[in-house]
């Protein structure tokens, strides 16, 4: 006890405690509100421990961390890729300020830098200034798994973020996944999936099939349901070929499908979009350029749209990354180091030195508004249609009660009169 | 996840000594070795009980939200407000391939439900379930989930955090990130046994809630037997375009009592009264929890329907115009 006394913070602690205790002992509130309270200075005592366990992690590419200002205010770090004073970061983060920025290296010194370049898909640019750097050993020979920890490595040589790799590479953008183009029946059945329709022109339609038929088995693969189906073509890229056994009438046929793209097309969405951009703010603030990656690792690790452009390491110190967007409430995105070593040592991709046409659409993406929530509004009102439809409904209630069971055709008769009433302007 | 957070006040020690709560030996890591030792156990728990993990969109509306096997003859714990409204749903593993649930019993109050898969029968990948009863503040826990539904290009995503605190009714939280379709998804502690169910988040990313597996063992044999009841409570998971009565409802022996019906809301504006005993929804009966929301997953926000309910002596029917859950 003598020790916690002598500490100034703990006498003022002392004195907190001494004007809420009475308070508490009668309210349970307020003995809630405290054990919240300790148990919140408990998981940041545990935090920090586990931070400061995984240091040495990052120790080494720290070296490599710079940060990156637009006057006081840092807008993204950067990786040195060069010891000539090469930095790749992140291009939306510090568009703004491409020609004058400010390089802080991690001996605290602060060098002028512009964009000499970037990498539009990736939202990557490549920051020069004159500077000495420590140039970073991207990690190509190593594949994070599922689970591993990984650190941010912040340019003081602390660990600024750390989580675990939620899911392994792999790319965010539509054009990469196949289409076959079709709707079909998510009945499940022991009989094929259902075709419902045949998208002119599409992958299926060229190979033959068409509306009606039933799918029976994808190479060789049977097909228990709809969704089983629509999830082997997703893994599938475009261009591929697969053999389609399916059913059409009492006859068995088979066909070789050359998959398209889905790009063109817009699949439904398993959730209410503005409800779903919703919980994805939710408890954290999004970087403005964060999805379509054509390469990015999932983490749960939480960073700040000004946390991108770093290197990320795991537990042995390899380099696995960059860190590039917080996405959502749940995952941060990290351009993995074999992707980024292909991007540097292949100039004829993507790599662009022209500037003002990518300005603009920088600002333009990052200027787009969430869709709102409108309120349905269906007054009601009591004209002639509706109270003739209302007393045919009441006739109808009548007689299911009278039986004392619903009649499908009672309940057609309902059904039909209701969808006219709500159908009304 | 797990943020760091500002530098440590020293409050600490003083509020240890009150409340006697401490983080547990084994979960307190203070070198890289121990922290290898800890991503050994995730890295084993990600892998043990990803196929388990399913995904599950209802047959009826089409809602989705995540699942765990428990049993080689696939019987799935979820959460309450994933299987509202539907008597099957389609139950979609990590690697794509899909099979037929049927709907068991449902406690919302816990935010509790139990599936059953019927079809094909063979040996389905499990998780064995744990216990949450002595779960500690800063235990380390791992949750999977179909976060935004399934992605066949992509795996559950995996999430590590800590046991945060308690809630009512058998709630648990942490702070592994949970987003929408990861309700009904596993958080498991370290050895891979399901110790909660996703089910609700708030604000905070400390804020993440989970059905107990203590809660679902009080329930289990209610649950197996499909027995449905209990009440859902505000939840940012939860749809807000759902369609609602505006009714507060007990259980009675002749259907559903309206205990209470929400001031200014469908059902009062309409003339439903607290006492009212609900006979059906256009004309189908509703006798259970089940049947009423099955019968209201079929409408949106601004439709109308005829609700009958028995008042004393009488039968009373009523147009409502369905309001919408998320401008309660």
């Amino acid at each position: 006890m003598t020790s916690i006394i002598k500490n100034p913070a703990c006498i003022i602690a002392t004195g907190l405690l001494a004007y809420t205790l009475p308070t508490s002992a009668q309210d349970h509130t307020g003995i809630k509100h405290r054990a919240k309270h300790a148990h919140k200075e408990i998981l940041d005592k545990q935090a920090n421990l586990i931070f400061d366990s995984a240091k040495p992690a990052v120790v080494t590419a720290a070296k490599s961390t710079v940060t990156i200002s637009q006057g006081l205010k840092r807008l993204a770090f950067g990786t040195a890729i060069s010891a000539e004073g090469k930095i790749l970061t992140k291009w939306s983060e510090i568009s703004p300020a491409y020609n004058h920025l400010i390089i802080t290296t991690p001996d605290g010194k602060k060098h002028t830098g512009s964009v000499s370049g970037i990498y539009k898909e990736h939202d990557l640019a490549i920051v020069k200034c004159n500077a000495e750097l420590t140039p970073i050993k991207w990690a190509t020979h190593i594949t994070p798994q599922l689970g591993d920890f990984i650190a941010l490595a912040a340019p003081s040589g602390e660990v600024d973020a750390l989580g675990v790799v939620s899911v392994q590479a792999r790319s965010l953008l539509e054009r990469d996944k196949a289409y076959l183009g079709v709707r079909m029946d998510f009945k499940t059945t022991n009989n094929g999936i259902l075709l419902t329709e045949v998208i002119a022109g599409s992958a299926a339609a060229k190979a033959g099939l068409r509306k009606g038929d039933r799918v029976i088995a994808i190479d060789q693969k049977k097909i228990q349901g709809a969704e089983e189906m629509r999830n082997i073509l997703q893994r599938l890229v475009p261009g591929s070929e697969v053999r389609v056994l399916y059913r059409r009438g009492l006859q068995k046929r088979d066909t070789k499908v050359f998959l398209g793209s889905r790009a063109d097309t817009q699949e439904p969405q398993s959730f209410p979009q503005a409800r779903m951009a919703r919980m994805q703010r939710l408890g954290t603030t999004q970087s403005k350029v964060r999805d379509n990656f054509p390469a990015v690792i999932q983490s749960d690790m939480v960073i700040k749209p000004n946390q991108a452009g770093a290197p990320v390491v795991d537990l042995d110190g390899n380099v696995i990354g960059l860190s590039i967007a917080r996405s959502s409430r749940i995952k941060t995105f990290i351009i993995p180091s074999s992707t980024i070593l292909g991007l540097l040592t292949d100039k004829n991709n993507s790599y662009s030195t022209d500037l003002t046409p990518n300005l603009a659409s920088t600002r333009n993406e990052s200027a787009q508004l969430q869709p709102r929530y409108t309120r349905p509004h269906n007054k009601l009102n009591n004209n002639d249609i509706e109270q003739l439809l209302m007393s045919e409904i009441l006739k109808y209630l009548g007689t299911v009660e009278r039986n004392n069971e619903a009649n499908e055709d009672n309940l057609q008769t309902i059904q039909e009169a209701l969808r006219k009433i709500n159908q009304k302007p | 996840m797990i943020t760091k957070l500002k530098p440590l006040t020293l409050l600490t020690g003083f509020f240890l000594i009150l409340f006697g709560t401490e983080v547990d030996a084994d979960t307190k890591i203070t070198t890289l070795g121990e922290l290898k030792a800890i991503q050994a156990k995730v890295q084993a728990v990600s892998k043990k009980v990803l196929p388990a993990t399913v995904s599950l969109v209802s047959n009826e509306n089409n809602a989705s939200g995540s699942g765990v096997i428990i049993s080689e003859s696939g019987l799935i714990l979820t959460a309450g407000h994933v299987v509202r409204g539907t008597n099957e749903m389609t139950v979609i593993f990590p690697n794509g391939s899909q099979a037929l649930g049927k709907v068991l019993g449902a406690n919302y109050t816990r935010d509790s439900a139990m599936l059953q898969i019927v079809s094909p029968k063979k040996k389905w990948p499990y998780a064995e379930i744990g216990h949450s009863k002595n779960l500690q503040v800063g235990d380390l826990v791992v949750a999977l989930g179909h976060s935004g539904g399934y992605d066949a290009v992509r795996t559950p995503p995996v999430r590590f955090g800590r046991i945060v605190t308690r809630g009512n009714n058998k709630f648990i939280v942490t702070d592994c990130t949970l987003i929408g379709g990861d309700s009904g998804g596993p958080l498991f502690d370290l050895e891979g046994r399901v110790i909660g169910i996703h089910s609700s988040i708030e604000e905070s990313l400390s804020a993440n809630n989970h059905a107990s597996i203590e809660g679902f063992r009080l329930d289990w044999d209610r649950l197996i037997d499909g027995e449905t009841w209990g009440r859902l409570g505000g939840n940012h998971l939860d749809d807000p375009d759902s369609p609602i009565l505006g009714i507060i409802t007990a259980p009675s022996t002749h259907g559903i009592a309206i205990r209470a019906v929400i001031e200014r809301g469908p059902a009062a504006e309409a003339g439903l009264r607290a006492g009212d005993i609900l006979l059906s929804i256009n004309g189908k009966q509703v006798t259970n929890l089940r049947n009423l929301y099955i019968q209201l997953s079929n409408h949106k926000p601004g439709n109308i329907v005829i609700v009958r309910v028995a008042r004393g002596e009488d039968h009373v029917t009523r147009k409502v115009l369905l309001g919408r859950l998320g401008n309660l």
